[in-house]
């Protein structure tokens, strides 16, 4: 038979585990994480790619060429990791692309990249009419390991519309240089709440 | 015994530090992971925002192109973000150098995009107010602002009567006070942008003029002269200026609908900027026809109004255009618009009568969908009051039996061209609803004097009154009575200086949740302000802010 005080030494005990185990879980919330297996590809064949890595080799420097990868997404603006390199970069597009609910859109342009053809988002609305919503165009985004804060990109750059979600992700590698091989690979892709 | 002594102060340690763990670390799915965002830059339309992702002390920034230094801008601060004003082209290529505190240097090379981004520098949150029903614009939640001559100041007006002015610079509040129980109806400043007026609709129906401080400098009662009770109360809701500081304003008062007549009682000021008064027009009588806008030449010479109504009245006709000379108040010329019949038996001249600056040619926009151009100089020459065009922009056409128009509200010149805004769609049969939107609703239409289209918008929502300078456009976007689309809220901006049609013009969209009922342009190009309301579905779901955006 335990004592009272065993039984509320063995309650509190119970309690501080829980509140560590509570604390201690993933301190982030993944909403999406890309698979680059599973989404569309426009574009030539040069871009390949694993389960979580999306790469451009058009061969040696003389070769051209390059692609656009998407997928649809249904997510609330959030954090956004992802993790992009380049290897002997030259007049090349390399960027990444949100598509709001609204048909507002963000163009995440690597430094050194020149920009995406499309000047945004083009749709039919609700009477069938084809609209243009110009896309914001962050640019100058270095290499390497890349953190935006998507809620803050969209209030300060976007609107104030707090119902909107991420509907689309795309993003562009294009080798236009016959000097430069232009190799880029990107990788570990979230959204992260 | 002393076992369990030691026992217990062991588990108590070992809780503590529990606790304290738990005290340190993350909770799941919060916030509290801020994410710093990594070096970035944004092209406005005026310049160049670097984002340096953590506040860093800067010496200096240098943009250079082509070779060539184009910027040198000494910071010698801590900043997170760096502004650089820059004419810059479209996809060229920028180096981007920022100068540390310790010499060391970071360069950024980034092409500029086709068309610039909008960027949120403030928001100034207002009042609470109460939402209204989003199935009729005439419900929406009031309110207006206005930049300063010189950009330094934004007047911002609100549906409760509250007057704020804000220095743009700094975001500060140099006054605010609160004008009456009434709406604030219409906001200006004086060329020199030293004096600020406002009117209101109130029992009193005043005109004010205050300083930068808000210290009343003069006022004029405009119900002593239109009369005024609890339920028709007097106002003024639009004003011009010269550049001599002279003010010219519609004043206007509904009576009601009595005995079959529509009841309008509205006068022509002058005021010189002490407050005396110039003139009226009449100058012996009070007019019995609707009247809500002015416009004046900027040398004093001309002043133009037109009228409105809903059916006949005995002295004043509706739909007549009137031009005054600016000296002494005394008619030039005048044109009367007739009715399209038999959709309706009267013309409303609301918004749309305006005067170029260089007082030739004069614009006006029928609410039943015409807009017309007048030489003014020609008249005057000839004595023939005649339009030199007329254009039929979303005027009465029946769809299933229902005739629909697109109600016609603002007309605007700017840079040779007369800028037309039409909005919502709306049934000449009673009791039908439009079976669709009208063509020519919810529109801009884009004109030079030879009554060329130059270019078309169709908004996706309707369109309040513009914000002009000679380079932008801003259009405030609220609903679609149609469509019911929330997502097409927002300020709507445009460079006019831009070749091609307006998708080539719309620079870029900022969208609201609630519904943007009004914006301005700063005259020096730097800021645009978004006016946002609330507004409650049919759900009862209120949706939006009443505040401020103020963009750059």
């Amino acid at each position: 038979m335990l004592s009272k005080k065993t039984a509320l030494i063995a309650v509190i005990i119970l309690i501080g585990f829980a509140a560590v185990f509570w604390n201690l879980g993933p301190a982030e919330k993944v909403f999406y994480q890309a698979n680059f297996e599973s989404g569309h590809y426009t574009g030539s064949d040069v871009l390949t790619s694993t389960n979580d890595m999306l790469s451009l080799d058009t061969g040696g420097p003389e070769d051209i060429g390059g692609g656009e990868w998407n997928a649809t997404a249904s997510v609330p603006p959030a954090k956004i990791s992802w993790q992009w390199n380049g290897d002997d970069l030259g007049d090349f597009q390399y960027w990444l692309r949100l598509t709001f609910s609204n048909h507002k859109s963000i163009y995440y342009v690597a430094e050194g990249s020149m920009n995406p053809q499309s000047g945004g988002e083009l749709y039919r609305d609700e009477q069938g009419r084809m609209r243009l919503s110009p896309a914001v165009i962050i640019s100058g985004i270095p290499l390497g390991e890349v953190k935006r804060n998507v809620r803050e990109d969209y209030t300060n750059y976007c609107g104030s519309f707090d119902n909107v979600e991420i509907v689309r992700i795309n993003i562009g590698m294009v080798d236009n240089s016959s000097l430069h091989q232009n190799k880029m690979q990107i990788s570990n892709l979230k959204i992260l709440k | 015994m002393q076992l369990k002594k030691n026992s217990w102060k062991v588990l108590m340690v070992v809780l503590a530090i529990l606790i304290i763990a738990g005290c340190i670390t993350e909770k799941p799915g919060t916030d509290s992971t801020d994410v710093e965002n990594t070096h970035a830059v944004l092209f406005t339309r005026t310049g160049a925002l670097m984002t340096l992702g953590s506040s860093e002390h800067v010496a200096a920034v240098n943009i250079y192109s082509g070779g060539e230094q184009l910027i040198s801008q000494n910071i010698n601060d801590r900043m997170k973000e760096v502004f650089v004003d820059i004419d810059w082209e479209p996809e060229h290529l920028y180096t981007f150098e920022v100068i540390a505190n310790s010499g060391a240097a970071t360069t950024s090379n980034v092409y500029a995009p086709q068309k610039p981004s909008l960027i949120k520098v403030n928001t100034i949150e207002l009042e609470d107010v109460d939402p209204g029903d989003i199935s009729k614009t005439t419900n929406n939640v009031e309110g207006i602002l206005k930049f300063s001559p010189d950009s330094s100041y934004l007047a911002i007006g609100t549906h409760n009567g509250n007057l704020r002015l804000i220095d743009v610079a700094t975001g500060d509040e140099l006054f605010e006070k609160q004008l009456s129980e009434g709406h604030i109806m219409a906001i200006d400043f004086s060329p020199d942008s030293g004096s600020l007026f406002v009117t209101e609709e109130s029992i009193d129906g005043y005109l004010y003029c205050f300083d930068q401080n808000g210290s009343e400098r003069w006022k004029f009662r405009l119900a002593d002269e239109l009369g005024s009770d609890l339920k028709h109360m007097p106002y003024i809701r639009k004003m011009a200026f010269d550049s001599d500081g002279n003010v010219y304003v519609a004043g206007r008062r509904y009576g009601g609908y009595v005995d079959g007549t529509y009841l309008y009682s509205t006068r022509i000021y002058s005021f010189d900027p002490d407050g005396n008064t110039r003139w009226k027009f009449p100058d012996a009588e009070i007019m019995d026809a609707g009247l809500t806008w002015i416009d004046a030449t900027p040398d004093g010479k001309y002043v133009v109004f037109g009228t409105s109504g809903f059916g006949p009245v005995e002295n004043w006709n509706d739909g007549t255009i009137h031009v005054l000379n600016g000296e002494n108040g005394k008619e030039l010329w005048n044109y009367r618009i007739l009715p399209i019949e038999p959709y309706f038996n009267s013309v409303a001249l609301w918004y749309g009568t305006t005067i170029t600056p260089d007082g030739k040619y004069v614009t006006a926009l029928a609410s039943d969908g015409r807009g017309y151009l007048f030489n003014n100089e020609d008249i005057l020459l000839t004595k023939n009051p005649e339009p030199i065009w007329r254009k039929n922009i979303s005027t009465p056409m029946e769809v299933s039996g229902i005739p629909i128009y697109g109600c016609a509200n603002f007309a605007y010149n700017v840079n040779n061209t007369v800028i037309y805004s039409t909005g919502s769609t709306f049934s000449k049969a009673k009791g039908k609803q439009p079976p669709i939107e009208h063509p020519g609703g919810n529109s801009l239409y884009a004109y030079d004097f030879d009554g060329n289209l130059l270019w078309k918008w169709r908004v996706e929502g309707y369109a309040g009154e513009l914000g002009l300078t000679d380079r932008y456009l801003a259009a405030p976007i609220s609903q679609n009575l149609v469509t019911n689309n929330l997502d097409v809220h927002g300020v709507y901006v445009f460079d006019l200086s831009r070749s091609g049609g307006a998708t080539s013009k719309l620079v870029n969209v900022y969208r609201t949740e609630g519904i943007t009922i009004a914006t301005d342009v700063s005259p020096d190009d730097r800021y645009i302000a978004a006016f946002e309301a609330p507004a409650r579905l049919d759900d009862g779901t209120v949706i939006g802010d009443y505040c401020i955006h103020i963009l750059t």
